[in-house]
């Protein structure tokens, strides 16, 4: 189960916001297990290609980053994990993007803020690009719109944070 | 939009849950019977039972560790198409604030607290194999919790364990 954002809680509290491309779902599937509980954690890395910063880290990620997601298949673990966000290949989306997970991440690895709720598809013709999260609540958005309001709370969480 | 499932089950109606697993406050445990008694009182045909043996089926525990979001976790085994289930683990994210609170972890998230009891039905639900429920519905499968928010076992949560359990 996951906590639940709004998109301004998405906003603010990602690393790193990007336009993007997926180039290689699950290139890689590992487990690892977790703290003294001896819980067995499966994921996925994804590579994705970036062609737009919405909101950049305070650190050079490039423009090739890889999305680490729970759930995965190793010899020792077959996890899946229904509302974590899910890549597919040659997917146009916007993603939220943290350093945090369950485990440290490697550099360049992010995570998807929120599972599904950090994972906007985005499809249509160029002059009328919506951008969608998985569910039937979350109503498409056009992907300007999107933008702007993505800006604002950037803006806004700015304006309070100055001196 | 109603429930999901791989209709994998328990044998014999029946899961054993240990209530004393690593990290998992006594505190809690008021909040684990509850959200099993929601369960059995959905169906006779199946019953989450304690069990303080480690010969349980499933292990409920509390972790502490920073998360995009991740507040309740369910593992099952096996993974295998068909096979009745075996057991695992319930893992709580201590990251994060609950009511109850825990008794001696404090939260790195302070925008809580969230309702152990409705968490752990959820992960409950996910014992009985029933999957995440992404309709928008009012549902116990709905995967995300808000701060302050307690669910009890809608219609389609009710009939997901009458289907899989006659």
């Amino acid at each position: 189960m996951l906590v639940e954002f709004s998109l301004e809680q998405l906003a603010k509290q990602a690393d790193m916001i990007v336009e993007a491309h997926v180039t290689a779902p699950a290139v890689q599937s590992a487990s690892v297990r977790l703290g003294p509980t001896d819980f067995l954690l499966a994921f996925t890395d994804s590579r994705v290609h970036i062609d737009n910063k919405l909101k950049a880290p305070p650190f050079e990620t490039g423009n090739e980053v890889l999305i680490r997601t729970l759930g995965g298949r190793t010899p020792e673990a077959d996890v899946t994990v229904d509302s974590e966000a899910q890549l597919s290949a040659k997917e146009d989306v916007i993603l939220f993007l943290t350093r945090n997970f369950p485990v440290d991440l490697p550099p360049n690895v992010f995570a998807v803020m929120g599972g599904f709720q950090g994972k906007f598809s985005v499809s249509g013709s160029a002059h009328s690009r919506v951008a969608a999260r998985a569910g039937a609540d979350q109503d498409a958005i056009g992907i300007d719109n999107l933008r702007r309001a993505i800006k604002q709370y950037l803006d806004i969480n700015e304006f309070a944070a100055a001196p | 939009m109603g429930f999901s499932t791989d209709y994998r089950k328990w044998r014999g109606g029946v899961c054993k849950i240990n209530l004393t697993g690593p990290g998992w406050d006594p505190a809690w445990v008021p909040s684990a019977r509850s959200a099993m008694k929601m369960w059995n009182a959905a169906t006779a045909k199946f019953k989450f039972m304690e069990d303080a043996s480690s010969a349980a089926n499933i292990h409920l525990a509390a972790y502490k560790f920073r998360s995009q979001g991740w507040i309740g976790f369910t593992q099952l085994r096996p993974s295998k198409p068909g096979s009745y289930l075996t057991g695992r683990d319930v893992l709580i994210n201590l990251w994060y604030e609950f009511n109850p609170p825990h008794s001696t972890e404090t939260a790195g998230d302070t925008a809580g607290p969230y309702q152990l009891e409705t968490i752990l039905a959820h992960e409950f639900g996910h014992l009985l194999h029933l999957n995440e429920d992404l309709s928008g519905s009012a549902t116990m499968m709905r995967p995300v919790i808000k701060p302050g928010q307690s669910r009890k076992l809608h219609n389609d949560d009710i009939a997901g364990i009458k289907t899989l359990y006659p």
